[in-house]
């Protein structure tokens, strides 16, 4: 898991697992206050309507009461009541109508002391006929205001009653009345708030919404019309309160009870917790996004430097060692650095050195290997010459003629010794140290290579070069070394050897380069990793000590060695020499 | 105060002289009583002549229509105020009165031929339409062909003959014995049609001289001034009618009870009683066991019953429906059936309708009444009479079935009849037809679900509404008149005929 994935899990842990905690929270807080404010309002309304409920039955004794009064003063009615006179009679049937429109009520019938319907205000027609349950019932418990089914010749409609009598000669007639309960009585109890008022009686629901009003009926005949639901429960996403208000069955003989239901729907706090999730949805994202730009941009304040200094670290090894870490930081990246470049100092110096020790080792293997060979090359001369010493002692004649056949042999030895001697002059040169123009020892070893018609070499040498501090001798073999093994690493002869020289763009390390390319056969990565050790070589007649002869004369000069190479591609070598001291 | 003079008609029957059918009926325009008061005089004059004819009349009379009046459609009437005002304009070839009594017209003579089958008219001779055309018989023929009216009634154009000017005769396809009324049936009426004038030219006494929206005024025709005034008919359909009486107007037909007791207390007014014209019905468009329910159920009410509901549950003037009835007396009829039927609102599962037209409140009245008695005692023997099927009176009169009286809009109402699909309706007929075919086929076309099935006779079929329509309550109007302002003569539909000197 990389820097930036750990800061950003630490930026979700510390900012967004909290603000869901206070998220959660707030909307469990808003739901239970918003739910409890329903409540209230609910609860409230019910309270409203029980006193509503109440005045409309002291505005319907108080109609009834007038009514009483009126008919006891009119004659006409009194003489269509109480003789049956036809000239009378289409006022009596018409009565209740008129009274019941002047009184404001919705339900009149005028009934005689059998039950039977003298005048009928809902249901003019209705007359004559024998009803006598409904006083009967509101009789048992007076002065209480009911609800009651009234019929009318349409459809009958749920009626809030009240019961009056009078007395007529020897004749009491009882006074239904009553004002309708209907959908708009429900919905003036509602009084256009969100709160919905529902009746529930006889299996059967009426509301002043529509919606619930179908939800209740449903309800209802789910549960085969139960006359004891628990509302609050069978209506969901509903805060229910409910009032009892007595309901008259004439038809079953006597008063049950209908519920008046109080309903607040939950859907406006749902709709205010949407409101709070849609808005913490949009905090978290807004913060996630910020957390992922702040991780973004810690990670690359604080990985960059440390990806440079991986990059710098890794560009180290022995023969680079020049990487510099400095860094104006005063954190912990800037100490880093400072440490790095202080132990790229102290490798610096143990890599000189080693390679002092390695250079001593190697004059001592020489050392030890100049030995054998010259004792080697010595011993054919010595043999020789005791050979002649043995004649010139015991045939002395003859010395003359053995010489002839042993000066081959004699000179052979020499020719050797001399070879050897001239080889191990390579191995270890005199340092002489003068400004040197790179770009004319190249174009030198150039003129003197000795190639075949069929190579190229590519000569792009960079103008004004700083002179490089050096024995010309060493960087004249430096370049010869490496331009005779590109060409000789041509296949058959045929290919292209391209040397550059450019100056080194670093002021604190101005120098010069030397790339030398070419199109050969190329090395495999095991050929490349032996190439720099003395003596081998993968040529019949080399010595093996050339390229191992080259990395010790650019490490002379403080310089740099790289190769890359490909089989069948070809290899480049590339040489940075520092300009040096000009003392 | 003076109190104000109310007449009753009192019919004669005019033996051998008219159609059967019609003096059964007519025998019962006697038996009305007034709306508000006993008689206080017998009929002045003749037996239809229910106000005399004063010494002195104004220059213009003012009568009040209930309906405006569509006066391009003359003569053919599509309700009382068109019979009203076509009656004072368009002439038919004879006239029948409230008695029955036919009495020349157009026609000054007729002539019975072939046994009763050919039956010719002589044209009187001084006959002019209004723009001074002497009418011809050729002239009549066109007129029956133009408004359609001949073939309505029947009457092929080729059982129609002119015999020179002024003799036209008809051919029946069975032998009349008596004069064919049809021809006194307001559509009858002769006109012509004249460029540049917008309605029809009659050949009556008064000539249409302006005509607007719901005011028609007409003038003496210019042969036939001498005295007589300007009338002017203006519509008050939607006032309340006692404002109208208390708007001077000298003519005003009502049926409306509180406006009749209005005008009986004012001095200046006279209440004619005038013929019952309509009949309220009840149709059980479920009728499918009537016919088989007869032999232990006698279809009809009582008559204590129908007297109850003329009684108590209207209140307008109205009388116990009195048979027999022209849709009695089809025998003759053959109707070919509707082939369209129209779709409705089906009533709602568990309730039957009873459906009436919502601005009929006679019809509102019986509807809500016949539902409060089925749901009492007796219902289901109720409903039984009345036509409705066994089972379903059952489950009315159980409570099973709700019944509801249902008020519908007059296109609602048309449709709904139409369609049949509600129990049963309560609608107005008109009592008296000088054509009780012509009637019949009316009623089928508006309902044509009271043509039975299975019973037609080679594509046609013969009415049986008796088993169908049960008559409840008849009614009628009655003329409040500014008293001596004009003369009233009253016809066998109860459309008075003004009379002046």
């Amino acid at each position: 898991m990389n820097l930036r994935s750990r800061l950003l899990l630490a930026f979700t842990a510390l900012v967004i697992i909290p603000l869901v905690a206070a998220g959660a929270g707030i909307r469990y807080y808003v739901g239970a206050q918003v739910s409890e404010q329903f409540r209230q309002r609910a609860l409230a309304l019910a309270s409203v309507i029980q006193s509503e409920l109440e005045h409309e039955g002291e505005t319907i004794g108080s109609v009834l009461d007038a009514l009483v009064a009126d008919i006891e003063a009119d004659n006409v009615f009194r003489r269509a009541a109480l003789r049956g006179e036809d000239s009378s009679r289409q006022y009596l049937l018409d009565y209740a109508g008129s009274a019941m429109r002047l009184g404001g009520l919705s339900m009149l019938q005028i009934q005689d002391t059998a039950g039977r319907i003298i005048s009928s205000g809902h249901f003019r027609n209705e007359y004559d006929r024998l009803e006598p349950e409904l006083p009967r019932a509101l009789r048992s418990e007076p002065g209480r205001v009911m609800l009651a089914s009234a019929r009318t010749a349409a459809e009958p409609f749920l009626a809030l009653v009240r019961l009056d009598s009078i007395r007529l000669g020897a004749i009491g007639f009882d006074i239904v009345g009553g004002v309708s309960v209907g959908r708009p009585f429900l919905g003036r109890m509602a009084a256009g708030q969100e709160l919905a008022v529902s009746l529930v009686y006889m299996g059967e629901a009426l509301s002043s919404d529509s919606l619930l009003e179908r939800t209740l009926t449903r309800v209802i005949s789910e549960t085969n019309g139960s006359e004891s639901l628990d509302y609050g429960s069978l209506l969901t996403n509903q805060i229910v309160t409910q009032i009892e208000v007595p309901y008259l069955v004439p038809d079953m003989g006597g008063i049950s009870s209908a519920g008046i239901l109080v309903t607040h729907p939950l859907s406006p706090l749902h709709e205010l917790r949407r409101g709070i999730d849609l808005w913490f949805a949009g905090a978290v994202l807004i913060t996630a996004v910020a957390a992922l730009l702040v991780a973004t941009w810690l990670a690359a304040v604080l990985s960059r430097p440390l990806a440079d200094l991986a990059r710098k670290t890794s560009q180290i090894d022995l023969d680079r060692l020049d990487v510099g870490f400095e860094s104006a930081r005063k954190d912990e990246v800037g100490t880093l650095s400072l440490l790095l470049g202080s132990m790229t100092e102290r490798l610096r110096n143990s890599a000189a050195k080693l390679k002092e020790i390695e250079r001593r080792a190697t004059v001592g293997e020489i050392a030890r290997q100049v030995n054998h060979d010259i004792k080697n090359g010595l011993i054919p001369v010595r043999n020789v010459l005791r050979h002649l010493e043995q004649v010139a002692q015991d045939d002395p004649d003859r010395l003359a003629s053995v010489y002839q056949e042993r000066q081959a042999t004699l000179r052979s030895g020499i020719t050797y010794l001399e070879e050897l001697a001239a080889n191990y002059a390579r191995l270890y040169p005199r340092v002489d140290r003068r400004p040197c123009d790179v770009s004319e020892i190249v174009r030198q070893v150039s003129a003197g290579l000795r190639r075949s018609d069929d190579s190229l070499i590519d000569l792009d040498l960079g103008e004004e070069l700083p002179a490089i501090m050096g024995d010309p001798v060493a960087l004249r073999r430096i370049v010869e070394n490496l331009m005779r093994n590109a060409v000789e690493a041509l296949e058959d002869g045929a290919g292209t050897v391209k040397i550059t020289t450019r100056p080194l763009g670093d002021p604190r390390t101005t120098g010069v380069s030397i790339v030398i390319s070419d199109t050969g056969r190329g090395m495999t990565e095991s050929e490349l990793e032996s190439a720099f050790e003395d003596f081998h070589t993968t040529k019949q007649s080399g010595t093996g000590l050339g390229l191992s002869v080259v990395r010790r004369l650019v490490l002379d000069l403080n310089g740099t060695l790289r190769v890359e190479s490909e089989p069948g591609v070809g290899t480049t070598f590339a040489v940075e020499l520092p300009r040096g001291d000009d003392g | 105060m003076a109190a104000p003079r109310i007449h009753t008609i009192v019919s004669h029957v005019s033996h051998g002289a008219f159609f059967i059918p019609l003096v059964t009926l007519l025998m019962m325009v006697s038996c009305g009583r007034t709306a508000r008061r006993a008689p206080s005089a017998p009929a002045i004059g003749g037996e239809c002549t229910v106000a005399q004819v004063p010494a002195a009349i104004a220059d213009t009379l003012r009568i009040a229509l209930q309906h405006a009046v569509d006066i391009s459609q003359a003569p053919v009437p599509n309700h009382y105020s068109d019979r009203l005002l076509y009656r004072q304009l368009y002439e038919t070839l004879i006239r029948v009165d409230c008695t029955g009594r036919v009495t020349p017209s157009l026609a000054q003579a007729w002539r019975r031929k072939d046994g009763g089958r050919r039956w010719s008219f002589t044209l009187r001779s001084d006959a002019r339409f209004w723009d001074g055309t002497p009418v011809t018989a050729a002239l009549v023929v066109d007129s029956w062909r133009e408004t359609g009216s001949a073939e309505l009634h029947g009457l092929n154009p080729d059982s129609l003959f002119v015999d020179g000017g002024r003799v036209l005769e008809v051919v029946f396809a069975r032998p009349l014995q008596s004069v064919p009324s049809l021809f006194a049936a307001t559509e009858m009426a002769v006109i012509r049609r004249t460029t540049g004038v917008a309605w029809p030219v009659g050949t009556g006494p008064y000539q249409i001289s302006r005509y607007d929206a719901g005011r028609v005024v007409v003038e003496p025709a210019a042969d036939r001034r001498g005295g007589k005034p300007t009338l002017e008919f203006q519509a008050v359909r939607g006032r309340d009618p006692r404002d109208v009486i208390d708007d001077r107007y000298d003519l005003v037909i009502t049926s409306d009870a509180r406006s009749l007791d209005y005008a009986a207390a004012k001095p200046d007014r006279d209440l004619v009683a005038l013929p019952w014209d309509a009949s309220y019905v009840f149709a059980a468009a479920r009728a499918g066991g009537t016919r088989e329910q007869t032999a232990d159920v006698r279809l009809g009410l009582p008559v204590e019953m129908r007297e109850e509901l003329a009684r108590d549950a209207v209140r307008i003037d109205a009388r116990a429906s009195t048979p027999p009835s022209w849709w009695d007396q089809l025998a003759d009829c053959h109707i070919k059936p509707a082939e369209h039927q129209v779709a409705s609102e089906r009533p709602q599962q568990g309730s039957a309708r009873i459906a009436f037209e919502s601005a009929d409140a006679v019809a509102r009245g019986l509807a809500e009444r016949i539902v409060a008695l089925a749901g009492a005692a007796g219902g289901r023997e109720l409903l039984q009479q009345l036509g409705v099927e066994r089972e379903l009176a059952e489950s009315v009169a159980s409570g099973m079935t709700r019944l509801q009286a249902v008020a519908l809009s007059k296109e609602d109402y048309g449709r709904e009849l139409l369609s049949g699909n509600s129990m049963a309706y309560v609608l107005p007929l008109q009592r008296l037809s000088m054509a009780p075919c012509r009637s019949a086929s009316d009623l089928v076309a508006r309902a044509s679900w009271m043509v039975p099935s299975g019973s037609t006779e080679g594509g046609a079929t013969v009415l049986q509404l008796g088993r169908v329509v049960v008559p409840l309550v008849d009614t009628r109007r009655h003329a409040v008149v500014y008293r001596g302002s004009m003369g009233l003569a009253v016809d066998w539909d109860a459309v008075p005929i003004l009379l002046v000197p």
